[in-house]
């Protein structure tokens, strides 16, 4: 029972940062822009976070500044592909390495080390006083980062936006069908950028959660591959906000084992394998062929005159 | 009568991309409080300004050469091979097992039998995922990047455990055996051969696409899936094959690693070759021009590590401006219109000047 407690109490950490990541990539994806760069994204999140925490002796500013590197770094790819045809595979790549280049330069001249950074100042945990003395649950769920407790609301925002909402609709028809948008007078590019700023805000959310909430320190490329499977678990999911988070919570579920088992058995390697080659067993087991992505996914739309 | 024109109109996109990247790469260095013209002189000092420095770019185009090759066969196709870290990976370890573990042969038949295990390596790899994209949908970006993690967990299970140099505070295999070792292209220094046998791949991969059937069905492919299958390509045999082919490219470039460069096989020996090798694809288009882009980030590497002393810029800023050149090149819209913009503000200038 405690070794479930404590598997839990893992799991809803780790799957935070994933989940975020997932749903930004989600509304991305629903929109039309394939989230091959959430990876970067994520990862400026983090580093942008542990900058302003460094800087200004707040977590709370380090998440902000995390949020405002997503968003730009978000934009820039998005600017690219919108207006001016990027190929999307390509740039999205291009961010990652580029992102990849850019904070390991940067964590060099800015604190003179190589691979990772000074102590920073991290987001410290929430405890509810009420749910913290119900018996299982407030075990896990009595004293969590805020970050953590965050999340339960965005998904739910997320959910609303998506399916209940006018703006949701428009959104899913840029990815599906450009054309009809633009023939109903409503520019497509509007609605990408949108969906490219709510995608830079949850990533760079992610992202902070791994510098200065999980940890307390920028590691040189932290995310090791969580942007890639947010997007495996946006497949996953089938690109709906609920089965998407489902696919986050399971690679989280699968990180937290990894970890717990990482103690003890003396191969740590194949331990540590455990939640790619679950991404690559759900992928390529659970999900059925041809499963509905936003048919205009990954292309670029040339706005009618 | 005219003279009919032998070389075509050369792309320019490539050379406005590296100028253009060139400038944002001053403008960074700037920003980071260093004179763009000592640290692009130290770049270029660094790759060339000695006879070290030459071999150091030569040892870092090697294995870019490899990895841009297979990044470049798979474009062709229409597909992006993600998963070249991995492929490479795979490669050096299959070339390193065969030559540790088959000791005793002769020299002329041991350095084909490892290089061909490291094709073999290489090619395993790549086909996984776009069988499991054929067979099952699966996406294969996804696919090859998880499959990348997996290899190298792998690889230093591999090198720490069953296949590791009890005497040795690092984590790699002993040293292959003389008779599976290449040979080396200087005395003293590291440059094997390998390089050679990359520019032969490059020809031999230039003469697939050019004048042969598979290299036109490659092509067709990726000129567009539904067109080619309409007119009777077997469109997934063909993905197939070149994913085959370019995980073949990946696996040579950890085997010549491994055989030509270090002669063992090292735990993380790779600084990101793979992710490298697309820059170097991105850059170069089709396998002979592949050569000339492999040289230039050989060369920015063998520069860049100038860069890790003195200086608080890194080799890292290499990867940052290989960043920078992707991205220019998959808009080739945008930087057309950067220097569209800029001639017509020159000749202003000019105008109101004179």
């Amino acid at each position: 029972m405690e070794m479930f407690i404590s598997i839990m109490n893992a799991a809803f950490r780790l799957t935070t940062p994933i989940a975020y990541v997932t749903l930004g990539a989600v509304v991305l994806e629903k929109s039309g822009i394939n989230a091959l760069a959430m990876e970067g994204i994520m990862l400026i999140g983090a580093f942008g976070a542990a900058v302003g925490s460094w800087g200004s002796g707040s977590a709370w500013i380090g998440l902000l500044t995390g949020i405002l590197c997503g968003v730009a770094v978000s934009m820039i790819r998005s600017w690219l592909c919108i207006s001016h045809q990027a190929n999307q595979t390509v740039s999205g790549v291009g961010i990652n390495i580029l992102v990849g280049g850019v904070t390991a330069m940067l964590l060099k001249i800015i604190w003179g080390m190589d691979g990772k950074s000074e102590t920073v100042t991290a987001l410290k945990d929430w405890s509810l006083p009420l749910i913290k003395n119900i018996p299982v649950i407030g075990d896990f769920l009595g004293k969590q980062n805020p970050l953590a407790y965050l999340l339960i609301p965005v998904l739910i925002m997320i959910w609303i936006l998506i399916n209940r909402t006018p703006f949701g609709l428009r959104l899913i028809t840029a990815g599906e069908h450009p054309d009809v948008l633009s023939s109903l007078g409503l520019k497509v590019s509007t609605y990408r950028y949108l969906a490219s700023v709510i995608a830079g805000v949850l990533a760079g959310i992610g992202g902070a959660y791994l510098s200065i909430g999980q940890l307390s320190f920028f590691n040189q490329d932290m995310t090791s591959g969580r942007g890639y499977m947010a997007l495996a678990a946006c497949v996953f999911g089938r690109w709906t906000v609920g089965g998407a988070f489902c696919g986050a919570v399971l690679f989280g579920v699968a990180e937290a084992i990894q970890i717990r088992l990482q103690t003890q058995v003396q191969y740590t390697q194949f331990i540590q394998m455990i939640p790619y080659v679950v991404t690559l067993i759900v992928l390529s087991g659970l999900v059925k062929k041809n499963v509905a992505a936003p048919k205009a996914s990954g292309k670029s739309y040339r706005e009618q005159q | 009568m005219k003279k009919r024109k032998l070389n075509k109109k050369i792309n320019p996109a490539p050379f406005y991309s590296i100028a253009l990247a060139a400038i944002i790469g001053a403008v960074i260095i700037l920003a980071s409080g260093n004179s763009p013209l000592t640290i692009y002189s130290k770049l270029i000092v660094g790759a060339f300004g000695s006879g070290n420095g030459l071999q150091q770019m030569l040892l870092q185009t090697t294995p870019l050469l490899f990895c841009g090759l297979s990044v470049a066969v798979s474009m062709k196709c229409g597909l992006l091979n993600l998963g070249v870290e991995g492929q490479l990976y795979m490669g050096a370890l299959a070339s390193a097992a065969t030559g540790i573990y088959f000791q005793g042969l002769p020299q002329w038949l041991h350095i084909p039998l490892c290089i061909l295990a490291g094709m073999a390596g290489g090619a395993l790899w790549a086909f996984l995922p776009v069988w499991l994209k054929i067979k099952r949908g699966t996406h294969e970006v996804v696919t090859a990047l998880m499959l990348n993690y997996i290899a190298v967990l792998f690889i230093e299970f591999m090198v720490n455990y069953p296949m590791g140099d009890r005497n040795s505070s690092v984590a790699q295999t002993d040293v292959l055996p003389s008779s599976a070792t290449l040979p080396k292209l200087f005395i003293k220094s590291q440059v094997s051969v390998g390089i050679i046998i990359g520019i032969v791949l490059a020809v031999i991969l230039a003469f697939v696409f050019k004048q042969t059937i598979l290299g036109f069905q490659i092509t067709l492919t990726g000129a567009g899936i539904k067109a080619a299958a309409a007119s009777g390509v077997n469109v997934n045999r063909i993905m197939i094959v070149t994913m085959i082919i370019s995980g073949v490219c990946s696996g040579l470039a950890g085997t010549v690693e491994v055989m030509g460069t270090y002669n063992r096989l090292i735990q993380g020996f790779s600084p990101g070759y793979g992710f490298d090798g697309i820059a170097v694809a991105v850059l170069g288009g089709s396998p002979v021009t592949v050569i000339f882009s492999a040289l230039l980030f050989g060369a920015l590497r063998a520069g860049g590590m100038a860069l890790n002393f003195g200086t608080n810029l890194s080799v890292k800023f290499i990867t940052t401006l290989q960043g920078i050149i992707i991205l220019l090149i998959a808009a080739p819209e945008l930087s057309e219109n950067i220097w569209r913009k800029l001639r017509k503000y020159f000749a202003k200038i000019k105008k109101r000047e004179g």
